[in-house]
């Protein structure tokens, strides 16, 4: 039994989903284009994993085995049309930013992942540590794709100039090449992380 | 064997009827909200095209809707459709007005799914100024009287073809 | 647009995979052989139009005319797991060779996203029923492309030399993204 702080920081390090497991790869390279959309994205994830996370641990020993994958399924799409409709009335910038990937959080393999392989064999409170951490895991990854991205392919992070007027932005790296590009470079660079820090 | 698929069946529906419900009450907060942003944002625009409207009615041509504008006096200054055209990455939804000599006086993509810093030129200037001034009785052609955007021949193309139908729609229904 | 056009830009130039950021997973996980990624390719395909002409009926004769579109992510992710049980139940009876050929890809494919993707896509567009087939078909073409196109490079970077730390995930993300490149070159040829 694993203690509950390595419960949530598994999710982070060890098993961080995007560049450990390489789950959820799509919104990683559709939507990181700037900062704020990869935080965006991470956050909803986050909130869908929490929610879905809880509810299918509560509700573990209820559901009869043979039908428990389309149980998870209208529960996630419940939790992910909800999240939708949320960030529509209240953020519309960037539901209009990340666009069908929202709805697509659905099939996000992290989600259901996490349903199958944690929370229907632990309870509410380790449940709930797993999302944070996982859900956290994400929302870092995503961010640090899209403040490399928007830095070389903008000049700016969060909508902030970092590099001054005269720099001139590297369009290949707001492009879809450029997401393929980046993504596949950090993942070597963590691999070779990972491995100096002794981090199997 | 029989009680159990029973079962799996009833907690299926149970979840299906509760998380309909969850969908349905969201929805039911979030809906106003979306749709008085919308229209803010769409009468906002109104007001951009034609300073001096007063009141407007709408009418329903086909999917599209047709907004006719009347100043204080009540007299007809234009109409702003809310027209739909097929881009590169998708159908972009837009509005044009038109005044009532039937030239167009502006034009506002609402969404559109172009890639960015390719087709998205539809919502920038150097697109939207070739199209602002063209009148009604003009031929819109893409590519032979108005040209199309190189590099984003499909966005701006598509935008061409539909700016053509409404302007018939237009010129059919509300100009005389 | 002109069907010849949404072909045209649904398999080469917004291609799903390579410039739509969909199906990765399955672009990354199964693209190691040749083999593999065909069928997968060919389930893909399949499922993808099935999938498309059921979403676009339901959606058109139930969602809409009862202002139910709220309910669209649930019904279609339904839907779509219905039918791929279905369809393996089906070819499982009628087509045993083809079953062996794809039945393995086809638990897959219920969280492969540009199925759900697609559905949306197309009904967002306001596709008629058509266009929707079509591009369906086109889409689910362009990604067999993508996904051979993968394995054939794939195979041959297996003989590389490189360093461990880009082996495997790392180095085909950035194959994928030369791939894009060349892809992206289709994006100025259309003039219709």
């Amino acid at each position: 039994m694993s203690t509950l702080a390595q419960e949530f920081s598994k999710g982070i390090f060890k098993e961080n989903p995007t560049f450990r497991l390489l789950l959820g790869m799509c919104p990683t390279l559709a939507i990181t284009t700037t900062a704020f959309f990869g935080f965006g994205m991470g956050v909803s994830v986050l909130a869908v994993l929490l929610c879905s996370n809880i509810v299918i641990s509560a509700v573990r020993n209820l559901i009869p085995d043979k039908v428990r994958m389309p149980a998870y399924i209208l529960i996630i799409a419940a939790f992910v049309s909800a999240t939708d409709m949320l960030l529509n009335a209240y953020v519309p910038d960037l539901h209009k930013a990340l666009g069908i990937f929202i709805p697509l959080i659905v099939v996000n393999c992290i989600i259901m992942g996490r349903a199958e392989a944690f929370a229907r064999k632990n309870n509410v409170v380790r449940s709930i540590l797993d999302a944070l951490g996982m859900g956290v895991g994400v929302t870092i990854s995503l961010t640090l794709v899209g403040i490399i991205r928007e830095l070389f392919g903008a000049g700016s992070i969060f909508g902030f100039n970092i590099m001054g007027s005269a720099y001139e932005p590297m369009m290949l790296l707001a492009s879809p090449p450029g997401a393929f590009i980046t993504l596949g470079i950090l993942l070597g660079l963590c691999n070779f992380a990972f491995k100096r820090l002794g981090i199997e | 064997m029989r009680e159990s698929g029973l079962r799996m069946a009833l907690t299926l529906l149970i979840i299906g009827v509760i998380c309909g419900g969850l969908i349905a009450a969201v929805n039911g907060v979030t809906a106003p909200v979306i749709e008085e942003r919308t229209m803010v944002q769409f009468l906002e625009a109104l007001e951009g095209f034609f300073p001096e409207v007063d009141s407007y009615d709408v009418s329903e041509i086909g999917n599209e809707s047709f907004y006719t504008c009347t100043d204080a006096a009540g007299n007809f200054i234009g109409v702003v459709a809310q027209a739909k055209a097929d881009g590169y990455g998708g159908a972009i939804f837009y509005d044009l007005a038109v005044s009532d000599s039937g030239d167009i006086v502006g034009i506002r993509i609402s969404s559109h799914g172009e890639t960015p810093g390719i087709g998205d030129v539809i919502t920038k200037d150097e697109f939207q100024d070739r199209v602002i001034g063209l009148n009604v009785a003009d031929s819109i052609s893409a590519g032979v009287d108005v040209d199309t955007v190189s590099g984003a021949t499909i966005s701006s193309g598509g935008m061409l073809d539909s700016i053509r139908r409404v302007m018939d729609i237009i010129g059919e229904n509300f100009l005389n | 647009m002109n069907l010849l056009a949404l072909i045209f830009v649904a398999i080469l130039a917004n291609n799903i995979v390579l410039s739509q950021f969909l199906g990765i997973c399955p672009y990354l996980g199964l693209s190691r052989k040749l083999e593999t990624s065909v069928g997968m390719g060919l389930a893909v395909v399949f499922v993808m139009t099935m999938s498309a002409i059921v979403t676009w009926i339901i959606d058109l004769f139930l969602l809409q005319p009862f202002s139910l579109e709220y309910l669209r992510t649930i019904a279609f992710i339904l839907i779509i797991a219905g039918l791929v049980q279905f369809v393996e139940m089906v070819l499982k009876k009628t087509n045993p060779a083809l079953f062996r050929a794809l039945g393995i890809y086809l638990p897959l494919i219920t969280t492969n996203c540009t199925i759900l993707g697609v559905a949306i896509l197309n009904v967002q567009s306001q596709h008629n029923i058509v266009e929707t087939i079509v591009y369906s078909i086109a889409t689910g073409v362009g990604f067999t492309l993508a996904m051979v196109l993968m394995a054939g490079i794939r195979e041959r970077l297996e003989l590389a030399t490189m360093s461990s730390y880009l082996k495997g995930a790392a180095v085909t993300l950035v194959s994928a993204g030369i791939l894009s490149l060349a892809f992206m070159g289709f994006k100025g040829m259309v003039a219709l």
